[in-house]
This record gives structure tokens, C-alpha cells and sequence, in this order.
């Protein structure tokens, strides 16, 4: 499929080039492209260099379809799936291996630190990439579910800035395998 | 020990001293700083207790787990309560799993005596009076004073609102608490922000069978006769006006055989769900649930088989609730999930309490966790986290 080229201007005045198909994963930049203002190129004011490019390899991987990718994000193929009478089982297969496929894209994608998925959820959530925004959203609770609140601070290097009154006045909750999990 | 740090504030409910003092912004991570609705989606993904856990990180996750607040979890079991240390166990349906919650000082408190969602109907003795408690936020609101010796004597609670404001937080004063007392003979009813609470209704021959339910603005109770008292309460005096209506079941058991009666407000249907167990060894052996079905002039017990499609039933003195399986994961369907609360209010008593899921289609009763929860002699009551 040819497409048109698109260019982007990252915050730090780097140009990169995306095609017209895979822009179109983000709302925003399909609004400018349906408005007609394609000539030269578009600035992202608020999307550095080195997130820019892994912007791109997103919407490459999902340039054109908005939907699929959150069903993915949502844990992948409905293990319920009602088997109807014509059901096509070849085609289930390739579909699974379709969603493993992608699953394991999205595993490599998303393998980078807390810094990187932060500029990558600001840019998704600037850009109206509704599938990137989910799975950076689904990455931050993953790396908070089942932790302390000690852990999840470390996870994202916040410090608490609750004071000693308030931390004396807490309520404890406790998990009771805390003891063999926690420190792993 | 687990670690101390895994913690929640305790929300003081209508306090005064709201801390407005200056917020130190030294070396903040980018992270405190995310667009509230960003925030929100994380938020929104987690479940209990990592939705409180995540809310005791730092002061601007705070806000936002303040401000996004759900109103109910998945259901769970409180199995170990030490209200004079103010230590509360859990066991969580969903992920099999056991937690803990203290609170510093307790509560001086001897005896749970209702529990409604997340509220818990605490009596505090030496001031004869009532308190409700969420374990789960500390929020804590003190019901009006009974000047009356029996005091001690409700056993059956139950809130018509919720007693926290959601919007703001504050108490809410006009939220309905009903009680029965010892012996059911007595309709208790007060508000929150009323000065005492009124006897409404007052037994001399018979008394009601210990249930109490709040269904489509109404509330529901039975009497030793088999009437079905259908109360509603209006004005300003929350005056109430009784129907009475004797509603004939069929259903005949042995007569080693006993029967407790439970209505549960099962979403468009009022239930009622009997208990029968066997005299000799006090062990459920089945149980039988009836709709409860109006025609004009008319009401009608019909026996139902099944639950609603993917319904599980959180049966217990205190509280019923009907719960969508799909909704929360780790539940049987069309299953009875019991447990036995009468006994509250006698502290820790000799015999073991009863718990288990009874399957409904094969009348098979099955132990609710793979594993016994310590201590063995406290009623299970059913909660409802919410923060």
C-alpha cells in the first residue's frame, strides 16, 4: 500500500518521518491531516526526540486500526468464546497466533523504566493514541498492584511528602504473605 | 512482622482539625504530578487494597484516590476482629488471600452488632452508645444516645443510606438507622443527626424473626405469625405506616429439623431464603428460597431453584447481599454463601460457626477457603469494602 509521508517535529527540533496510515492511530494527528494542513510539517511542542520514535513504532504496528489493540491490552482472546456451529477453527488459529504475536510485540515495546513510560503516557494521552495510552496505563498499575506503598514509591521514585502526623495517625494495612514476598 | 509501612490514613469523619497546613514540594517526582485524569485510568484499574495502598504513596495520589472513589468492591470475609486493639482480618474472595488492618488505639468497643456494606454497627458499652465504623478508611460516625438500660441489646442493624456524604464527605445526618433489639420485639429508628432514638413498633404477644431488609423504600421484617410487616417511614418524624400481610409458604420440613428465615434484597426481587438444620447437631443441611411476588391486593412466597443467571448469594444474619459473578471473579455461581452471625453479640462463643457454600442446583456444601482461618470461634460477617 503506498501512502503519503508524513513529517513530525519533536520538542528539540528533530524531524522524523511517519506514514500517512500509521499517523492515523493518533486522533490528533488524524484531525490535522482531515483538516488539510499538510503542507511542510506538523510540531509536537510536547514530545521529545527519544520518545518520538517510539511513538512511531506504535502507531506503525497499529497504524489504521484504533480498536484491536485494546482488546489485547484487556488480556488478549476471550477464552469463553462461544463455539457456534460454523465456527472456523483455522481461523481461530491464525487469529490466536495473531494476538500471541502481538502480545509479544507489546512485552518488548513496553520493556523500558518508569521514566520512559511516563513521557510515553504524556505523549499517547497528548496525541489521542487511545491503545498506547491504555497500555502505559495498564503498565503503571501493573507496577503497582500487590505492592506496599514503600514499593510502589521506589517503582516510580516518589518520595512521601506525608508528615510525621499524619504517618502517626495511620491505619495499617497488611498483607500476610508480606513476609515471604516482599523483598524479592 | 509485615511491613508497617503498607498503610492508610484514617479519615476522621466530621473532625474540624482539617490539616491546612503548608505542603512541602521538596524533590517531587514527576510522577505526583501526572494529569489528574491519567492518574484516574491508573486508579480505576486497581482493585482492594491496592486502591488504598496506592492512595498512602504521596499526598497528590491521595487527592485523586479521594476524589475516585467507588462505591463497593468485591465482597469479603471479616473473620478476626479485636475491637479493643482494633485489629480487623479479611479474607478476600478474589484473590484467596488474608488482610490485615490495624488501628492504633481500637475502639473500646465490646461488640459488633450490624454490619451494612462497609460499615460495621459497633456498640461502645461505657457510653451507651453506637458507633459505625468503615474499617477501611477509619471513617467513624457515632449514632444518637439510647437512654435506656438494655442498651447493649440491638442485634440486628441496618443503615437505609450510606453515612458519609460522598460528595463531601461529611457525615450525613439524615441517614436512616434501624435496629431491632434483643428479644425483636422492639422497631427502633433513629437518624443521625437526631438526639435519640424512637421505638416505632412494639411486640407483646409474638416477635420478628431477627430479619430486617430495606427494599425499594421500604422496610421488610417477618413475625413469629408468619406476617410479613412491610413498614414505610415518612415526614419529617419519620412517621412509619404498617402493612401486614400473612403470606402462606409451602414448605414442609421434619421434625428433626429447624428453620431460620432471611430476607435478602436481591436486586429487582425481595427474597426469602430459609436455613434448615438439623436439631441434633445444629449443621445446615439445606436451604429453600422463595420471590416474593405482588400482585394487586395479592402477595405471593413462589419457590424459586436457581439463582439468577451467574448470581451467588452472600447469606448472614447481619448482612445479604446477591453479587454478579462475572462482576467479581473467584465466586461460584448460582451458590449460597453462608455463614452463621447470630451469635455476635455474645462474643466468642463455644460452639464453631457454621460457614460454607451450598450449591443450589446439587445441595452440596463446600468450605468457602482451602485453608482454616485462625481463630476458629468468631462468626464470619460479610463486607463490602468501599473507600
Amino acid at each position: 500500500m503506498s501512502s503519503t509521508k508524513i513529517f513530525l517535529k519533536s520538542s528539540d527540533d528533530k524531524t522524523f518521518e511517519i506514514d500517512e496510515t500509521a499517523a492515523r492511530a493518533s486522533e490528533t494527528l488524524k484531525n490535522i491531516i482531515d483538516g488539510g494542513c499538510l503542507d511542510g510539517v506538523i510540531p509536537l511542542p510536547n514530545v521529545s526526540s527519544n520518545i518520538l520514535p517510539k511513538v512511531i513504532e506504535y502507531c506503525k504496528k497499529h497504524g489504521g486500526d484504533n480498536g484491536s489493540s485494546k482488546k489485547i491490552a484487556n488480556g488478549g482472546v476471550d477464552k469463553d468464546k462461544e463455539i457456534l456451529p460454523d465456527y472456523d477453527e483455522e481461523e481461530d488459529k491464525r487469529e490466536k497466533v495473531r494476538v500471541d504475536e502481538l502480545k509479544k510485540w507489546e512485552e518488548e515495546y513496553m520493556d523500558f523504566d518508569q521514566q520512559v513510560l511516563y513521557d510515553l503516557m504524556l505523549a499517547a494521552n497528548y496525541l489521542h493514541i487511545k491503545g498506547l495510552l491504555d497500555l502505559t496505563v495498564e503498565k503503571a498499575a501493573s507496577m503497582i498492584r500487590g505492592r506496599t506503598p514503600d514499593q510502589i514509591r521506589e517503582n516510580f521514585n516518589i518520595n512521601s511528602d506525608f508528615t510525621p502526623e499524619e504517618e502517626e495517625e495511620m491505619i495499617l494495612i497488611e498483607d500476610e504473605w508480606d513476609d515471604e514476598w516482599a523483598f524479592d | 512482622m509485615a511491613s508497617r509501612n503498607s498503610a492508610v490514613f484514617m479519615r476522621e469523619v466530621g473532625s474540624s482539625s482539617s490539616p491546612n497546613r503548608e505542603m512541602k514540594m521538596a524533590d517531587h517526582s514527576r510522577w505526583s504530578e501526572l494529569p489528574n485524569h491519567i492518574t484516574e485510568m491508573i486508579v480505576n484499574r486497581l482493585g482492594f487494597p491496592d486502591i488504598i495502598r496506592f492512595g498512602a504513596v504521596c499526598r497528590s495520589w491521595r487527592s485523586v484516590y479521594t476524589e475516585v472513589r467507588r462505591p463497593r468492591y468485591h465482597p469479603m470475609v471479616l473473620y478476626e476482629y479485636n475491637l479493643q486493639k482494633g485489629t480487623f482480618g479479611f479474607y478476600s474472595f478474589e484473590d484467596k488471600k488474608v488482610y490485615w488492618i490495624n488501628v492504633r488505639d481500637g475502639y473500646q468497643s465490646r461488640h459488633c452488632v450490624g454490619s451494612c456494606e462497609s460499615w460495621l454497627v459497633l456498640s461502645s458499652p461505657y457510653l451507651r452508645n453506637y458507633f459505625l465504623l468503615n474499617p477501611f478508611t477509619g471513617a467513624r460516625v457515632e449514632c444518637p444516645y439510647v437512654n435506656r438500660p438494655d442498651v447493649d441489646l440491638f442485634t440486628k442493624v441496618i443503615l437505609l443510606d450510606s453515612p458519609i456524604d460522598l460528595t463531601t464527605k461529611e457525615t450525613n445526618y439524615y441517614c436512616t438507622v434501624v435496629a431491632l433489639n434483643l428479644f425483636s420485639t422492639e422497631l427502633n429508628i433513629c437518624r443521625l443527626g437526631d438526639a435519640r432514638w424512637n421505638v416505632v413498633l412494639k411486640l407483646d404477644r409474638e416477635h420478628f424473626l431477627g430479619c430486617l431488609v430495606y427494599f425499594k423504600n421500604k422496610i421488610y421484617t417477618l413475625s413469629t405469625s408468619g406476617e410479613l410487616w412491610i413498614i414505610s417511614l415518612s415526614g419529617p418524624m419519620l412517621r412509619a405506616t404498617v402493612e401486614k400481610v400473612l403470606v402462606q409458604i409451602n414448605l414442609t420440613i421434619g421434625l428433626e429439623f429447624q428453620k431460620e428465615c432471611y430476607l435478602v434484597e436481591a436486586e429487582d426481587y425481595l427474597l426469602m431464603v430459609i436455613r434448615i438444620k438439623r436439631k441434633s447437631t445444629k449443621k445446615t443441611v439445606r436451604f429453600v428460597i422463595f420471590k416474593l411476588v405482588q400482585n394487586p391486593g395479592e402477595y405471593k412466597w413462589i419457590r424459586e431453584y436457581n439463582l439468577p443467571d451467574d448470581r451467588a448469594l452472600f447469606l448472614g444474619r447481619l448482612c445479604s447481599r446477591i453479587v454478579s459473578t462475572t462482576e467479581y471473579g473467584g465466586l461460584q455461581e448460582n451458590s449460597i454463601y453462608f455463614t452463621d452471625d447470630k451469635l455476635l453479640h455474645k462474643a466468642r462463643v463455644s460452639e464453631y460457626p457454621e460457614t460454607g457454600i451450598y450449591n443450589i442446583r446439587s445441595g452440596i456444601i463446600t468450605p468457602y477457603h482451602s485453608f482454616d482461618l485462625y481463630p476458629f470461634d468468631l462468626p464470619h460477617i460479610w463486607i463490602t469494602p468501599s473507600v
